[in-house]
């Protein structure tokens, strides 16, 4: 049987795999329901990037919206400077963050466990009031409205379609630098994962690769908060309210923790399913309790975590009888 | 220097009240590890329960209140063993199905009860204790003679008790708890009671003081993180200490200094506390999560 | 004959049968006890050369006990272990096993504790069950004393592997349970467990796409309702989508629209919005999507900001009820505005107040979110036009409590309290608090806040004594009473207190005039235009006119009258109907 790793690298290409699709959404021109929803699917698949990142070193984050936020206004502010270059934009959309994160990052990755994840979730709040009572650059609680849409080349990328294919490009740029960084480091982050005083103890610089993922993280964040200002041409602080951050943890747990393609899968389900629930106006954040709560207790490994335990289960059994008899072959016993 | 004082008032009125809060939800955690985003559900349960009891079926107050806390309880004896408990260990899981739980309920409370604001329950004593110029209504008198008698009675069955010695000995070693004998099966689903309980009791007695309307709970669980961060996890004592903490903070800023920047400052003190203590006032190596 | 020593007696509790560790696994007891041992021993835990266990009913999950529990406890995998039966004896049986092991040499250190012999009794419902159930567990005392800081002496001379797929188990260990040796999934159990998922995607499925009792009719106009339907806001949310509903339900009551030569039933197509830009975004790509071109809503501010660009890209004409500043503008054409924004009718109330009560100095309350801000400023300007001087207070949005604030305020000590922004349920508590604290001026609500509640909070109007307030529909206009009772009638409930009720009741009245009169649902161009032709018009109200050019650029706000309430001095007067001019 192939290793676990090769087998990890697969799912992990198909999780960026699967974003190709969408790209029929704006090429063949199918309506603005599957626009909205590409979007909505993607910027939530993007932003629950940033929470994968950290969960490879079993680090529940809540910090994704407000790094979306910080990515979202710092593009917001520049476009409407002017500066409307497409690339110039996604990559101030990650490197403020980014930067941001590195003095967050030595604040916050000192905690352990839980106390990281509500210090995470007050992050948030604090950076709402901060919007709040900074008001002259950010808008204070208006925000900025009226976002010109990106450029390249001198074309306008303002028009529906273009819109849908920045967003894609955003989301595929971001799964890039995913999964980027969680092969390039795959040996470390699993070490931490699996049993952080062993792998310190064994020489892995754990504070160093936590970083790591804190800037990765922040970053990604930041792309998707890009994505959702170019989407709405707005930047608005309801737009990455503390509550946002379990919307993102959700997509992750509830698609699978463990590879690439959790995210992507827990994100186009989460969103199409809530948009559906949408139309059923009151019960709406009801039936969406009752997915959440039904995907969890069903597929406590997420969908796809399950669906690859299933498949190793059922392949696990002449594998398991040949490795008992070479085992034992080779302790010099006969098996029985 | 009054004003000083009457904000010292509030502040202890504040922390009463948050107290049971955070007692719960810690308990929760420390117990059972698992992070309950329905424990600002039990507030908002507590409250439309003893609106219902008192309002709709007529009985004084005192009972209604009673009748908010065991039912609240028994909500959370369900929650836990058909929802919670197969996958106690998931911290991740629990989380997300406390939340689902969390999401249903609300809707439910505004399907029957609507969403506005309830009128009609208020608390039965109104009035106020003035003296020169200070002021302490009765009933902010009355909530926290019951919320101190409450946390009393909760610390003698946490320190005193078998009971709470065994809970202890769970939220400390698992695995060394069970060896010696003592069941999950039946601590955790009590323990979870429990601590809904409280939170319900506290939804009851405070609602009628303040307002009742079906979206309390998700205040009361940011407020609730931040008392357990602040307090250490697993500690009853950090989460009383962190509680009162923080209502004393929050009235002086806010009294002073407006409300958003109170709102700040509150957010600063938690930060440099962590920093100075990462595991919090009272807490220990921090559970993993 | 070497000498073998016995030494370090440890053990658990004893249980019943039945009785406290019931729930327990064998495997993980005996785990904890080698721990435990290791522990006080300190000894290397390879030095350890074979873990005998005694247990009378092994199980597939974990046979050969002593292997799984050295391996739980984190012995090395080169550990050796097994299990032995000899009944009620099995426990000695296991030491004398052990020290025949060391006395002859096979063993330096077996186990683990030569002394240590665990009788582990688990009566396992089927020997094939992969998660079993240990019901009792026995222990025997060992009495014995120790003697042993000579295991030093003791080397390792033979290492013994035991069978059973070693690899797997080392593979499996250190998880912290028991390692499942034989179990596999059949593919029943991966069947099952597929159609459980399956089953529940199928119902979310099924209950999502339950259509409402959708039209079978010939024709059908539709319309949309957005707002916040769940969340904080939902109270907002609810009331404007059952004024829609309403207003549409007294259509159908009468045959329907008249439209193009047709009478079609009107349909309400609600979506939540969920108070975000985003969720504004949602909603107008989702309404295109159902075909629907016009809509009541979006209710709040941030939705309204989502909802307009895209609007205006796919064509949806649109009522918003939003304070913020600029609402309705010649950039969104397709956007009207329900109601009037402080900045319009507060002149002429703060003037009316301000007469009545003469106060001098005012202090707006209000959140620090976009709604709370836009009409604070607002505010601001208006009173300090109508020559009172305006202060500000902002407090933090998700406040439950606002017995600071309250304290706050009576430090400045305001003639009179402008508590307009504020949403319904934190004006209860403000207003109680203020009460609790002493204050005895002035308090105005500008905003349509549910006064009711206020006053009852307060405690009736003996405590509060001095009020004025808006009626965002004046409540005890006739047109409003009968509008309340017409949907009692028609609904069979009690309409909603939220002023946004008869807003958009009024509103969804005039859009489906503007329909019936462009002959079209889908167009919103022309819907568009013929709002702009006619005079806005409603049975209960009467008719009215469009305004805004000279405020926002473009005359697309209905001038419907609000109206203003007061209690003066404990005596609550009957609510005027303030006459706004069109333009």
């Amino acid at each position: 049987m192939r290793p676990r790793r090769y087998r990890d690298l697969i799912v992990d290409i198909w999780g960026i795999l699967v974003i190709g699709p969408f790209l029929i959404v704006p090429l063949a021109d199918w309506g603005p329901l599957w626009r909205s929803l590409t979007h909505q699917i993607l910027i939530g698949m993007t932003a629950s990037f940033g929470v994968y990142i950290m969960m490879r070193m079993r680090l529940l984050s809540f910090t994704v919206p407000a790094f979306m936020a910080l990515g979202g206004y710092s593009a917001a502010i520049l476009a409407k400077a002017g500066f409307t270059n497409l690339l110039v934009l996604m990559a101030v959309s990650f490197v403020v963050p980014t930067l941001a994160a590195v003095p967050l990052g030595f604040l916050v990755l000192r905690l352990k466990g839980v106390y990281f994840i509500f210090f995470t979730f007050i992050l948030n709040e604090v950076f709402q009031v901060a919007l709040f009572e900074i008001p002259g650059p950010t808008g204070g609680s208006d925000g900025i409205a009226g976002v010109p849409p990106a450029t390249l080349f001198n074309a306008d990328l303002g028009s529906p379609r273009m819109l849908v294919l920045v967003t894609i490009l955003t989301a595929l740029v971001a799964a890039g630098i995913t999964f980027a960084t969680t092969h390039r480091y795959r040996a470390e982050f699993s070490s931490i994962d699996e049993n952080e005083p062993l792998a310190e103890s064994l020489g892995v610089a754990v504070w160093w690769y936590r970083t790591i993922g804190f800037l990765t993280s922040a970053g990604v964040s930041g792309l998707a908060g890009f994505a959702l200002v170019h989407q709405l041409t707005a930047a608005h602080p309801s737009s990455f309210a503390s509550f946002s951050a379990i919307d993102y943890v959700a997509y992750t747990i509830v698609g699978g923790a463990g590879t690439l393609l959790g995210p992507v899968v827990g994100a186009i389900l989460l969103v199409t399913m809530s948009n559906l629930f949408s139309g059923q106006g009151l019960y709406a954040a009801a039936l969406f309790g009752i997915l959440l709560t039904g995907a969890v207790m069903v597929a406590p490994r997420g969908v796809i975590g399950e669906l690859r335990y299933l498949v190793e289960r059922m392949q696990a059994r002449p594998r398991g009888e040949e490795a008992t008899r070479a085992t034992q072959r080779e302790a010099g016993h006969e098996s029985a | 220097m009054e004003s000083a004082i009457s904000t010292g008032l509030i502040g202890l009125s504040l922390g009463s009240q948050y107290a049971m809060i955070a007692i719960g939800f810690t308990l929760i955690f420390g117990i059972m590890g698992v992070i309950n985003f329905m424990h600002g559900g039990g507030y908002v349960i507590g409250g439309y329960l003893a609106f219902a009891v008192s309002s709709g079926m007529g009985l004084p107050f005192p009972i209604a209140v009673i009748g908010a806390a065991i039912g609240t309880a028994l909500i959370g004896y369900l929650i836990e063993t058909f929802f919670v408990d197969k996958y106690v260990d998931d911290h991740n899981a629990t989380m997300l199905i406390t939340l689902g739980i969390y999401l249903v309920v609300t809707t439910v409370i505004i399907i029957i009860f609507g969403p506005e604001p309830v009128s009609g329950f208020s608390f039965p004593i109104s009035g106020v204790l003035r003296w020169g110029g200070l002021y302490f209504s009765y009933s902010n008198i009355v909530v926290l003679v019951i919320c101190t008698t409450t946390i009393v009675a909760v610390y003698s069955l946490i320190y005193r008790t078998r009971y709470g010695i065994a809970l202890r000995a769970m939220a400390d070693n698992r695995a060394i708890a069970t060896a010696q004998g003592i069941r999950p099966g039946r601590m955790f689903p009590v323990a979870f009671s429990l601590a809904m309980a409280l939170a319900g009791l506290t939804g009851a007695l405070v609602t009628p003081i303040l307002v009742l309307e079906p979206h309390l709970g998700e205040g009361q669980l940011l407020k609730a993180f931040i008392m357990v961060i602040l307090g250490g996890l697993g500690s009853v004592a950090g989460a009383t200490i962190a509680a009162f903490a923080v209502g004393a903070v929050e009235a002086y800023s806010s009294v002073y200094l407006g409300g958003s920047k109170g709102a700040l400052v509150l957010f600063i003190i938690v930060l440099v506390i962590l920093l100075v203590r990462p595991s919090g006032l009272l807490g220990r190596e921090a559970r993993k999560a | 004959m070497r000498e073998a020593y016995i030494c370090e007696p440890v053990r658990t509790p004893v249980g019943r049968f039945g009785g406290s560790f019931r729930e327990l696994i064998p495997a993980h007891l005996g785990a904890t006890v080698v721990r435990g041992l290791l522990e006080r021993t300190s000894i290397p835990p390879d030095a350890v050369d074979d873990v005998l266990f005694a247990q009378c009913y092994p199980s597939m999950d974990a046979p050969a006990l002593g292997r799984v529990v050295a391996l739980d406890a984190g012995l090395p995998i080169e550990v050796g272990g097994l299990q032995i039966d000899r009944r009620c004896g099995s426990g000695l049986q296991a030491i004398i096993y052990a020290l025949m092991q060391v006395e002859s040499g096979a063993s330096d250190e077996a186990d683990l504790k030569p002394d240590y012999d665990a009788s582990i009794e688990s009566l396992a419902c089927s020997a094939f069950s992969r998660s079993q159930r240990s019901i009792g567990v026995q222990q025997l005392p060992q009495p014995l004393p120790c003697g042993c800081d000579r295991w030093d002496l003791w080397r390792p001379k033979a290492i013994w592997v035991a069978g059973c797929g070693a690899k797997q188990a080392g593979a499996r260990a250190g998880e912290g349970h028991v390692t499942s040796w034989s179990g596999r999934t059949t593919m029943k159990d991966a069947w099952k467990r597929f159609r459980s998922i399956a089953l529940s995607v199928a119902v979310s499925l099924a209950t999502a796409l339950t259509p409402s009792p959708s039209a079978a009719q010939s024709c059908e106009v539709k319309i949309g309702a957005v707002g916040p339907l769940s969340g904080g806001a939902s109270g907002l949310g609810l009331s404007a989508a059952e004024g829609t509903k309403f207003a549409a339900a007294v259509v159908n009551a009468e045959g329907g629209l008249p439209i193009g030569g047709k009478r079609c039933l009107v349909r309400v197509v609600d979506f939540d919005a969920k108070y975000t830009p985003a969720g504004g975004a949602a909603a107008a790509n989702y309404l295109a999507s159902e075909n629907v071109r016009i809509t009541m809503g979006p209710v709040g501010s941030p939705e309204t900001t989502g909802f307009r660009p895209a609007a205006k890209r796919i064509g949806i004409v649109n009522f918003s009820s939003s304070y913020m500043r600029d609402v309705i503008t010649p950039e969104f054409p397709l956007t009207f505005h329900a109601l009037q924004a402080p900045v319009t009718w507060a002149p002429l109330l703060t003037k009316a107040a301000r007469d009545q009560f003469k106060f001098d100095t005012v202090l707006i309350v209000a959140p620090n979110d976009q709604g709370g801000t836009d009409a604070g400023k607002q505010f601001v300007q208006v009173y300090a036009a109508a020559g009172v001087k305006p202060l500000e207070e902002y407090y933090q949005r998700g406040t439950t409590n606002f017995a600071p604030l309250a304290a706050r305020i009576m430090n400045i000590n305001p003639q009179a309290i402008e508590i307009s922004t504020v949403p319904p349920g934190d004006g209860v508590i403000l207003v109680k608090q203020l009460m609790e604290a002493g204050y005895t001026g002035v308090i105005g609500a500008l905003g349509g806040v549910g006064l009711k509640s206020i006053v009852e909070g307060a405690g009736g109007v003996e405590n509060l004594k001095n009020v004025y307030w808006l009626e965002v529909s004046p409540v005890d206009h006739p047109g409003i009473v009968k509008l309340r009772a017409d949907y009692k009638a028609i609904m069979g409930k009690d309409a909603p207190d939220n002023p946004l009720f008869a807003v958009f009741a009024l509103a969804t009245e005039v859009a489906l005039k503007a329909v019936a009169n462009a002959g079209t649902d889908a167009d919103a161009e022309k819907i568009a235009d013929a709002l702009r032709s006619l005079t806005p018009e409603s049975r209960y109200m009467g008719k009215a006119g469009w305004r805004g050019k000279s405020l926002y650029g473009i005359n697309q706000e209905l001038t419907f009258p609000p109206g203003i309430g007061m209690i003066v001095n404990g005596e609550r007067k009957t609510v005027k109907t303030v006459e706004i001019p069109t333009e």
